[in-house]
Formats: C-alpha cells, sequence, structure tokens
C-alpha cells in the first residue's frame, strides 16, 4: 500500500513535468547545424549563427593567428570560442579570457585576428572592424583581406 | 528522402552486427526483447570498433563499404553458427494486459523521440562527441590524428574513447552528411534497448510482469532523465553508458541465479563494452567484473576463469591507452594522480563532498521523489534478502559506483565543488537504472520467488 502511494506521488509529480517539458521548446529546423545554430542564437543574438561564424572564418588567411578574446568565467563566449573551434577545423584557435582590468592589445601583431566577445572594440585605426553580430567584432590589421 | 535510406542502412548494418555478435556469444535463443536490446548495445560496439581500426588504413567509401562487410560477416557467422546449434526458445503467448502495456510503452518511446528531436545537442553532446564524429566524417570517416594533439581543441576531450562518435560518424557516411538534427535518432534507440533490459531485470527481480512494466512506464517521469545535461534527449554518452551498464548487470544477475554460460560470456562482453564508452565505464566495468570474478571463482571454483574474465575489458583499456600514448594525446588533468599524500591533504573535501551528494540526491527539481524511492527500496531489500548472493551483488552494483564517484573528487585538480556541480548528475545518470532495479525488487509481492525464465 505504501508503495503504491509512493509511486502516486513519483507519477503525479512526474508526468505533468514530462508534460511541460514536452511543450518547453519549438521543434528545431532540421539543418546539419540544428544544434549550435539554437545554443548560438541567444548568445549572439542573431539566427544562423554557425553560418555567420564559419563565413568570417573562411574568409581569413590560413597562416594568421585566430584569437577568441573574450570576459573572464563567462560560460556563454566560453562556448563561442568552442564553435568557433568546431566550425574551424584543422585551423587552431587560441583563446584569451580578460579580466575586468585586462587588455587584449599586446597580443596584436601583424599577422593577428582577433574575435572580440562581448568585450568592449578599442579605438585603434590600425586595425579593420568587422561587425559579425551585436557583440561580436572581427578586429584583423588592415593588410589581412 | 535520402537521409532517410541512409539513416535506415545504418540502423540495418548496427543490427545486422549486434544480432550477429549475439549469436557468436550465446548457445541458446533469445527473447525478442533481449535481442533487440543486445544487437543495438553490441552493434554500436562492433561498428565503432570495425571504424577505428580499420581507419588506420582505409578512408571514405573504401572504409564504409569495408565495415558494412564486417558487418554482414558477423551477421552471417552468427546466423550460421546458430543453424548448427538449432536450440529452440519457447514462445510465449501474449495476453491482453501485455498487449495494453506494450501500446503504453510505445507511447513512452514516442515521446522519448519527440523530446530528443526537439531539443538540441547539449554542451557535450555537441563539443565533447558529436565534434569527433564531425571530424571523422571530413576525414572519410576516421578521426584525424592531428585532431587528438590538438591543444586549442582539448574542450572536446580527445583521450575519451570512440564508442559513440564513431556511431554518429556510420551514420553521417551513410546520410552523407553531417547533420546534428538527424544523428538525435540514435540517443531513443539506446532508451529502447535500457527500457528492453529494464522490463526482463524488473520482471526477474520481482518475480511479476506488471512490476516489470510498472518500472519501465514510471521511468521516464524522473525528471533528470529527460530534462537535465547526461540524460537521453541531449546527446550525452552518460544515457547509453547507464543502458549498456544496465544490461551487464542483468547478465550478471542472471549468472548468478542460474550459473548459465550465455549470461556469463554475455555479463563480460558487455562490461568490456563499457570502457569503449567512456572513461568513467573503465570504473564501472571494474565495479562489475570484480564482482563477476568473485562470482564465477565460487560457482565454478577455477581461479582462472575468474581472471580470465577481466581480459576482454583490460584488453581493450590496454589498446585504447596505447593508442594515446602513441599518438601524443594531451592529457587532461582534471584529477591528479592519487597518492597518500593527495587524500591526506584534500581528506577535508570528504564532508563537503558527502553534502553535496546528499543535496544533489534531494533536489526535487531534478530528482523527485526518485532517491527517497531507491533508499527506502533499499532498506526493504536489505531486510529482505540479507543472505541472497544476488542482492548482496545489487547493493555492491549500485552504491560502490555512487561512493567512488563521490570519491574521487578527494583528486579533482580543479574547483572541486564546481566539479560537483557539473558532473555529479551525469555520474548518478549512469546508475538510475540499477536503482530502479531495487525498487523492483522491493516491489516483489512476500514470498513470491524471482521468476525462473522470462
Amino acid at each position: 500500500m505504501i508503495w503504491i502511494l509512493l509511486l502516486s506521488v513519483l507519477l503525479i509529480q512526474g508526468a505533468p513535468r514530462l508534460w511541460s517539458d514536452l511543450k518547453y521548446e519549438n521543434f528545431p529546423a532540421r539543418s546539419p547545424t540544428a544544434a549550435i545554430d539554437r545554443q548560438l542564437e541567444p548568445i549572439l543574438q542573431v539566427a544562423g549563427g554557425s553560418s555567420l561564424l564559419t563565413k568570417a572564418l573562411a574568409q581569413l588567411p590560413g597562416e594568421c593567428r585566430v584569437i577568441v578574446a573574450y570576459p573572464a568565467g563567462n560560460e556563454q563566449w566560453e562556448f563561442v570560442e568552442c564553435a568557433m573551434a568546431y566550425l574551424s577545423w584543422p585551423r587552431k584557435i587560441e583563446t584569451m579570457k580578460l579580466k575586468p582590468n585586462e587588455s587584449f592589445t599586446g597580443v596584436l601583431t601583424a599577422r593577428t585576428v582577433v574575435f572580440l566577445c562581448g568585450l568592449p572594440v578599442p579605438s585603434d585605426t590600425t586595425y579593420k572592424r568587422t561587425n559579425i553580430a551585436p557583440n561580436l567584432e572581427l578586429l584583423r590589421p588592415l593588410d589581412i583581406e | 528522402m535520402r537521409i532517410c535510406l541512409g539513416l535506415l542502412a545504418a540502423l540495418a548494418s548496427i543490427i545486422i552486427a549486434g544480432l550477429g555478435v549475439t549469436m557468436l556469444l550465446t548457445r541458446k535463443r533469445v527473447t525478442i526483447w533481449k535481442n533487440f536490446a543486445l544487437a543495438w548495445l553490441f552493434g554500436t560496439a562492433a561498428v565503432s570498433l570495425s571504424l577505428w581500426v580499420s581507419g588506420f588504413f582505409l578512408r571514405g567509401a573504401a572504409l564504409q563499404i569495408e565495415v558494412t562487410a564486417i558487418c554482414f560477416a558477423i551477421g552471417a557467422f552468427g546466423f550460421f553458427r546458430r543453424q548448427e546449434i538449432g536450440s529452440e526458445v519457447k514462445t510465449q503467448s501474449i495476453d491482453k494486459a501485455e498487449i495494453f502495456f506494450v501500446a503504453l510503452f510505445l507511447v513512452e518511446l514516442t515521446l522519448m523521440f519527440y523530446l530528443s528531436f526537439q531539443r538540441a545537442l547539449g554542451w557535450d553532446g555537441l563539443l565533447g562527441w558529436e565534434i569527433k564524429a564531425r571530424y571523422a566524417f571530413l576525414n572519410g570517416g576516421a578521426v584525424p590524428a592531428a585532431f587528438f594533439d590538438d591543444t586549442s581543441r582539448g574542450f572536446a576531450n580527445p583521450q575519451y574513447p570512440l564508442l559513440l562518435p564513431l556511431t554518429e560518424t556510420w551514420f553521417y557516411l551513410w546520410i552523407g552528411d553531417c547533420n546534428q538534427f538527424w544523428i538525435k535518432l540514435i540517443f531513443p534507440i539506446w532508451y529502447a534497448a535500457a527500457m528492453s533490459m529494464l522490463l526482463l531485470a524488473a520482471k526477474d527481480l520481482s518475480g511479476s510482469k506488471l512490476i516489470g512494466w510498472v518500472i519501465v512506464l514510471l521511468f521516464p517521469l524522473v525528471p533528470c532523465v529527460h530534462d537535465r545535461p547526461g540524460g537521453f534527449q541531449v546527446g550525452y554518452a552518460d544515457a547509453p553508458l547507464s543502458a549498456i551498464y544496465l544490461a551487464a548487470v542483468f547478465y550478471l544477475l542472471r549468472f548468478i541465479r542460474d550459473g548459465s554460460r550465455d549470461s556469463m560470456v554475455l555479463f563480460i562482453a558487455l562490461g568490456a563494452t563499457l570502457v569503449w564508452m567512456k572513461p568513467e565505464g573503465v570504473m564501472l566495468w571494474a565495479v562489475l567484473t570484480l564482482c563477476g570474478a568473485v562470482v564465477i571463482q565460487r560457482r565454478t571454483k577455477r581461479w582462472m576463469l575468474a581472471t580470465s574474465s577481466f581480459l576482454p575489458g583490460l584488453s581493450l583499456v590496454a589498446l585504447w591507452k596505447f593508442f594515446l600514448v602513441y599518438i601524443h594525446v594531451q592529457s587532461i588533468h582534471d584529477f591528479v594522480f592519487p597518492t597518500f599524500g593527495v587524500v591526506y591533504r584534500n581528506i577535508g573535501r570528504t564532508a563537503s563532498i558527502f553534502s553535496e551528494l546528499y543535496f544533489e540526491l534531494t533536489r526535487w527539481s531534478d530528482w523527485g521523489i526518485f532517491w527517497l524511492l531507491v533508499a527506502i527500496a533499499t532498506i526493504v531489500f536489505i531486510a529482505r534478502a540479507r543472505r541472497a548472493p544476488a542482492a548482496a551483488a545489487l547493493i555492491w552494483l549500485l552504491l560502490i559506483p555512487i561512493l567512488c564517484y563521490s570519491g574521487v573528487y578527494v583528486f579533482s585538480a580543479l574547483d572541486y565543488v564546481w566539479h560537483i556541480h557539473t558532473s555529479l548528475r551525469r555520474h548518478l545518470i549512469q546508475v538510475v537504472p540499477i536503482a530502479w532495479l531495487l525498487i523492483a525488487f522491493a516491489l516483489r509481492p512476500p514470498g513470491r520467488e524471482a521468476t525462473r525464465q522470462v
């Protein structure tokens, strides 16, 4: 009898939860990048994030260094950095996790591009800025096209 | 249409290989539930191992043709061997109640497929597992050697074994593209295999078909199973690992009860499969095989046989470790090397580790009253079956993994509280089906013996 009661509690507690989970999200598009796009969308605040990143990465010369700079401890931007590595195989992606008082400018060289994730953009005219998403900028030296 | 045909072809080849392995390992015919579950569990292991080994020599269409040929060859060998043995199994009549429960189970399974397709692959599902499948597909079916020593992709855990990624690669090869939507198909199949095994094991332990079905139908009502990282819907390896562990435990319990050669071979083979799924599988394999070796020694009085039960799993672990050393994989230091000095230094963590474990088990939003049920069932279980070897084994197979998973944070090289928060829940998911078996036993009507044959 006690087991019937306990299992009924499990049923009463679990069934509405399962039902609400079934209604929780819309069905994703049946695209090859369905999962990564769904995860990127709330971070980049644009749809089709994977194609934007792929396009940006594809335009960079193969020999240049790619650095992804983002605020230290920010898991969302860490996901974006991993997503870039995921999409850009076999290119190597370097990471720079910046604390509030740190700057990325020291690492910039002639053959380096930086993806600035959720960080203020410096007013340095020696770099060309490309806006990829509302909070994601690509900085590259003027000689890298 | 092409994608559907590709998915069907990949699925068929896995099932054929899995059926072949099952028929090669067993001498008696097995029921349809077991056949399906074992076919999937062994099939995925056979295909991923074949892809890994063949991938050293072949790429692209040649690799795909060779692995397909291996699948059909295993299937054919198994079929001919079964013809030679020619054993029969009695068909069981299905009553109306059974049809009703099967219909409910099909609804449950449909919900799992729906949930799986509705949710996107989670962080680890995408960046820990699917990433390897994608790179392997882009490299003609083999994970590129450069991936293993690429420090910029250390987040993808290159040192993890390849059962899940290469199973995904197999589907990609057949559908001709990487597809993060359609690959979600495979996770509910692991769920179905786990439920088939849970049904049989719960029937065995409770001596009642009704209890078996109740357990299977209540299983998805634990929120963690379908709504948290590590559940069946997000593409992690934990839930598939739990399916393999459940199957291995089921056959170990069968072996304890009837001492049959088939049960022994199957629990050893399934145990070895654990280590090919995830590093934690090594711990589950060690716990299972240690228990199995004791049982083998006590039943057969043959030390050699008991010792050799470690060989399949050990060989696979050694092979994989050798490969990682050979290819210079960058090891990730989530844990420090366990020494007495580390234990002495970190022993102070024990209290907070177990308090975190307590908080996790009692987190109602994640688990509902599930672990409360398990606690009550454990007390009933111990009171009822103090002297039964199967009871002792089941308690061992549930509690030792939980204790090991908790104790390992003493050696965590990271912020251990953060480490617990990010991984303990997933570890517990791996033993959820075993915990359900305790509940099945506790539900057994007093005085009724466990069933002899299902």
